[in-house]
């Protein structure tokens, strides 16, 4: 019979043939494993283990991809997808902690502080998120590396594979992509 | 910022990185030419390049999971010193770095210092070779109102610290506050910290950071003004001390208190301190910042600093009272005694604003000449300051808007202002009233109808409706005595209210200002009654007053003050004369009172008092009705009413009914679109209609006519966009259907015809939201959206004849619809944009997404068995 792995293969390679309705079928399923996967760590069971975000992204494509009908292209485009889907299970789980922290009626920080604060500890994922969408409308390329280093946790080298640029292009473009972001969310 | 100017910016700031950072400055220099905001882009990025360290090289999902970091020490400190002084404690923290108070630790009367140690990152060589140079000038600042700076230097890590006297003391605007000072009180006060100032001006030095926080007022009364020329030390140039501009731009100041100049990183002089000084002003006389900057975004900031233009003080003053009057009730108590806003219109409006203009050249020539122009305004002589004219202002607001609005169009409103200004004269000497009601009803309101429709026409309206605003309200001010022009200027606030916001009509979404205006209306309205003038009409008047202040509070989600005013209105009705009762009109607007109260009551989900309200109202209509057959708006008035009983028949329970009511009232409209063709409103009614019918036979489980109905509806819809492509509120329109359509193919079985028209209704949803992210309507519209993408998927999941990967697929889509409107829903409660009818629905999605997430398990462990 089918199993699931055939059908996501196959919505991938209906996209990777042009079908653009295939993708948006795709990311749900996609969506979906990485979520599961995913969840094991932010619920912390284990609050000193460091979730390993490029190890929980190729375990959703083993899982997810039948070995035998996807090449390479494919590996790399679902890479993507799964880059952008972790992006957004993060930044939501990210929003749902702030929810708490205000419903826990913490002492309320001014401005200054806040900032400070933010600086060194870490950084303001749903901030970040903004200022990575403002990015895109200005360079599309610089928000994608972004997105597959930070959020999906991709190495400068896997990402100039994702890409198909060299890897000293990813550097370059990673240097102002980082220096931009850090001023937008410096202010 | 466009794409290409982001490209450039990349290509130098590259290129830059690649070379030694000492030749950086020249190359840039030389690269960037005259194109200054370039060089200051490329330098802050470099800037920000040095100091981003870490910053999003771990990746997210690693930093979240780990236990949160050691948070930053800094009390480290305390006890240590630095050059001779030892700190004590900490007294507050900034951007630029910490404040500590100290004292000289060789001093034997142990003199309290503050000391400003700068945050590591910041460029330390630069801001000593700075500090040296400028030190002989800050050190020679000798006023009583100014903090002194003692000395500078370096502690052994090489942090540049400050060394400045330290004040105890309050912020001035809270120290107005707590003091309960009066206007008067408050302007002297301003004006010592003019003189401070001033003082500082005349010895070359401009403070370029002044706001309340800087400016402290001690125990005895004295003002200190803290940070005299700091800002400056502390910005980066980019090619030595000679170039008076900032390179790190928005870095070092505070956004809601920088001059426009400042914010675009221009030259700053002493008009820049009288700038503040304005913002300062403005915020001690209303309570108020004059802009609300909520974004970080330097293009946000900026367009917002250099072009939009601050409410007047008094109309400020007076939305803050109106706010502390609602809160009072709960409070008891008025948080701070700002002036009465009416003090503030003519001379203190026009001298903060004076001080707060765009270009620095049209500000005060100096600070002194601001403080003497409150000294003049105190001893009630006339002041410099002038409203800037409306020549000035139509030329701005040509230079703002070139590209998006026609000049023709500007041409016709600058002309008529300048009518209604001549013919303003010619009252004034000749009482000519009515010409100048015809200009304001036909012109104002005849040119906004024409316009509305334009493409890029919104800010032209909106600076109609404010000239139309301004003008009614002096007008109302001079025409107190006169009973009929009283009644023309209430309809003509009306009106204003119907542009700006009428939940029934294309309007500007301003909803706080349509009820303003509706209120005002509505006070004209009550003050002529208690005058009692033409009794009856002004009765029916007022009563449509309450109506249209219960829809804009309904809108506003405050259901028990709608409720109150929507009986109200009843109530004025009911009060009259039975033979003015029995008039058309009369019966007309107390049926519409009832559908109003009706109308409250069911989104209070007071269903069968709603239902009552409604059959009172159709048994009025229909009785008109039989008077005259023929008119069409009664006829509408009754379809109207047949289709809310039909719609509140069916969600009661009574659903053959109310398809029967729904079927009557789409004959009506079906009727009245056919015999006006050209009559885009008959024909949207009918689309309304067709949908309505459409969501009853869904209650009734008749999928076919359900399916007949939404179609019908969605064929009007799409002609109707087609023709109005800029039209909102029919692009909203076809979104509603086009998602229903997908909603009743899900129950056919068709997945393709599904997807299909849920993702063009989603777009629209999502297009629309994003344009207007804080729009509670439309972020609902896409909540729901999504709710129903997801229940169709899950509904699909349920069909019978589907093997287990199929199943799967479906239930993993109908789960991850369902969650993103669930997570909208969190947000938008989380933001207070959730009414309270409206609270079951999260847990109903949360019950869903349970549902999916069982079922998701289940296939998945049944596919591994199988595998």
């Amino acid at each position: 019979m089918n199993t699931p792995s055939h059908d996501v293969t196959h919505l991938l390679l209906d996209w990777n043939k042009g079908q653009q309705d295939a993708l948006e079928q795709l990311m749900p399923l996609v969506y979906d494993e990485l979520r599961h996967i995913a969840g094991r760590y932010l619920r912390k069971e284990r609050p000193d283990h460091t979730l390993q975000t490029t190890a929980l992204v190729h375990e959703a494509y083993i899982r997810l991809i039948d070995q035998n009908q996807a090449n390479w292209q494919n590996r790399a485009q679902f890479f993507g997808v799964a880059a952008q889907m972790m992006r957004r299970i993060l930044v939501d789980h990210a929003r749902g902690h702030q929810a708490d922290k205000r419903g826990g009626g913490a002492a309320k920080l001014s401005l200054d502080e806040a900032i400070e604060i933010a600086d060194q500890r870490e950084v303001d994922l749903i901030a970040l998120d903004d200022a990575l969408t403002n990015l895109a409308a200005l360079d599309e390329q610089q928000s994608r590396i972004v997105e597959l280093r930070y959020f999906g946790g991709l190495t400068v080298e896997e990402v100039a594979e994702v890409l198909k640029l060299s890897p000293a292009t990813i550097k370059r473009e990673w240097s102002m992509a980082k220096a931009w972001l850090h001023r937008e969310l410096s202010k | 910022m466009t794409p290409e100017r982001y490209r450039q910016i990349k290509q130098i700031f590259q290129a830059v990185l690649d070379i030694e950072p000492k030749e950086r400055a020249a190359y840039l220099a030389q690269v960037c030419g005259e194109d200054v905001e370039l060089r200051q882009e490329v330098g802050s990025l470099l800037a920000s390049h040095e100091d981003a360290g870490e910053f999003i090289e771990i990746p997210a999902a690693a930093v979240i999971t780990q236990p949160y970091a050691e948070p930053p020490n800094t009390n480290a400190a305390i006890g240590q010193r630095i050059g001779p002084y030892q700190i004590m404690r900490e007294l507050g923290h900034g951007g630029m770095g910490t404040v500590y108070l100290a004292t000289r630790a060789d001093d034997q009367f142990k003199k309290r210092v503050a000391i400003k140690l700068v945050r590591r990152g910041m460029d330390s060589d630069f801001i000593l070779r700075r500090f040296r140079h400028e030190r002989q000038i800050l050190a020679s600042l000798d006023h009583p109102n100014i903090a002194r700076l003692f000395d500078g230097g370096t502690t052994e890590d090489g942090l540049p610290y400050f060394v400045m006297e330290y004040i105890e003391g309050l912020a001035i605007d809270e120290y107005c506050d707590r003091q309960q000072l009066a206007t008067a009180e408050r302007l002297q006060l301003f004006r010592t910290v003019c003189s401070a100032v001033q003082y500082a001006h005349q010895n070359l030095v401009v403070h370029r950071d002044l706001k309340p926080s800087n400016i402290l007022i001690t125990a005895d009364g004295t003002v200190k003004l803290l940070d005299f020329g700091i800002a400056k030390l502390l910005n980066p140039e980019i090619a030595g001390d000679e170039i008076d501009v900032t390179m790190t731009g928005m870095k070092l100041m505070t956004p809601g208190y920088a001059s426009p100049e400042q914010v675009r990183g221009e030259v700053i002089t002493t008009a820049s301190d009288v700038y503040s000084l304005g913002v300062v002003l403005y915020e001690l006389l209303t309570g108020h910042r004059p802009y609300q900057i909520t974004s970080t975004a330097p293009q946000e900031i900026e367009r917002i600093v250099c072009n939009v233009e601050p409410d007047r003080p008094s109309t400020a003053a007076q939305k803050r009272m109106k706010d502390e009057g609602r809160r009072m009730k709960r409070r008891e108590k008025f948080s701070s005694p700002i002036p009465h806003p009416s003090s503030l219109q003519g001379d203190l409006d026009n001298i903060v604003l004076m001080a707060m203009r765009k270009e620095p050249n049209r500000r005060y020539a100096s600070v002194s000449q601001l403080s003497e122009d409150l000294r003049r305004h105190l001893e009630g002589l006339p002041v410099l300051a002038r409203e800037d004219t409306f020549a000035y202002r139509a030329g701005k607001f040509i230079q703002r808007h070139k590209a998006g609005v026609a000049a023709a169009l500007l041409i016709a409103i600058a002309l008529i202002g300048g009518m209604i200004t001549t013919m303003w004269q010619a009252r004034k000497a000749e009482r000519r009233f009515n010409d100048v009601r015809k200009l304001a009803n036909s012109f104002l309101f005849e040119l906004h109808d024409a316009i509305e429709k334009l493409p890029g026409a919104t800010p032209a309206r909106a600076l109609l409706v404010k000239r139309a605003l301004e003008y009614l309200d002096s007008l109302a001010q001079e025409a107190a005595g006169d009973a009929t022009l009283q009644q023309e200027l209430a309809a003509a606030y009306d009106k204003v209210g119907h542009i700006q916001g009428n939940p029934y009509s294309a309007n500007l979404g301003d909803i706080e200002g349509a009820l303003q205006s509706y209120q005002k209306a509505r006070a004209i309205r009550e003050s002529l009654l208690a005058k009692n003038t033409q009794p009856t009409q002004v009765r029916l008047d007022l009563a449509s007053s309450y109506r249209r202040i219960s829809d804009i509070l309904m809108q506003k989600n405050d259901l028990a003050n709608a409720l109150q005013h929507a009986r109200k209105a009843l109530q004025i009705i009911e009060s009259l004369p039975a033979q003015e009762l029995a008039l058309v009109q009369t019966r007309r607007e107390q049926a519409a009172a009832h559908e109003s109260v009706g109308e409250v009551l069911k989104a209070q989900g007071e269903n069968a008092a709603s239902l009552e309200q409604q059959r009172r109202g159709l048994q009025l209509i229909e009785a008109l009705v039989t008077q005259e057959p023929a008119n069409p708006a009664i006829r509408r008035q009754q379809a109207v009413v047949l289709g809310k009983i039909g719609e509140r028949l069916s969600a009661t329970g009574a659903t053959p009914e109310g398809i029967e009511m729904a079927r009557k009232s789409l004959a009506i409209f079906s009727e009245l679109a056919t015999a006006q063709p050209g009559n885009a409103q008959a024909k949207r009614e009918l689309g309304v209609a067709h949908n309505q019918l459409g969501d009853l036979y869904y209650a009734a489980s008749d999928l076919k006519n359900e399916l007949e109905h939404y179609r019908q509806s969605l064929a009007i819809r799409e002609e109707l966009a087609a023709a109005d492509p800029a039209n909102q509120q029919l692009r909203r329109d076809l979104a509603v259907v086009q998602g229903n359509v997908g909603y009743a193919l899900a129950q056919t079985g068709d997945e393709a015809g599904m997807v299909e028209h849920y993702r063009k209704s989603l777009a629209t949803f999502e297009a629309m939201s994003a344009a207007k992210p804080e729009d509670a309507l439309l972020m609902r519209d896409l909540a729901a959206g999504y709710d129903f993408y997801g229940e169709s998927w899950k509904h699909l999941a349920t069909a019978p004849s589907i093997n287990a990967s199929q199943r799967l697929m479906r239930w993993q889509q109908a789960r991850y619809w369902l969650e993103r409107s669930l997570k909208f829903a969190q947000q938008m409660q989380a933001r207070g944009l959730l009414p309270g009818q409206e609270s079951g629905l999260l847990a109903n999605l949360q019950q869903l997404l349970n549902e999916c997430d069982s079922e998701i398990a289940k296939l998945k462990s049944g596919a591994t068995k199988s595998k």
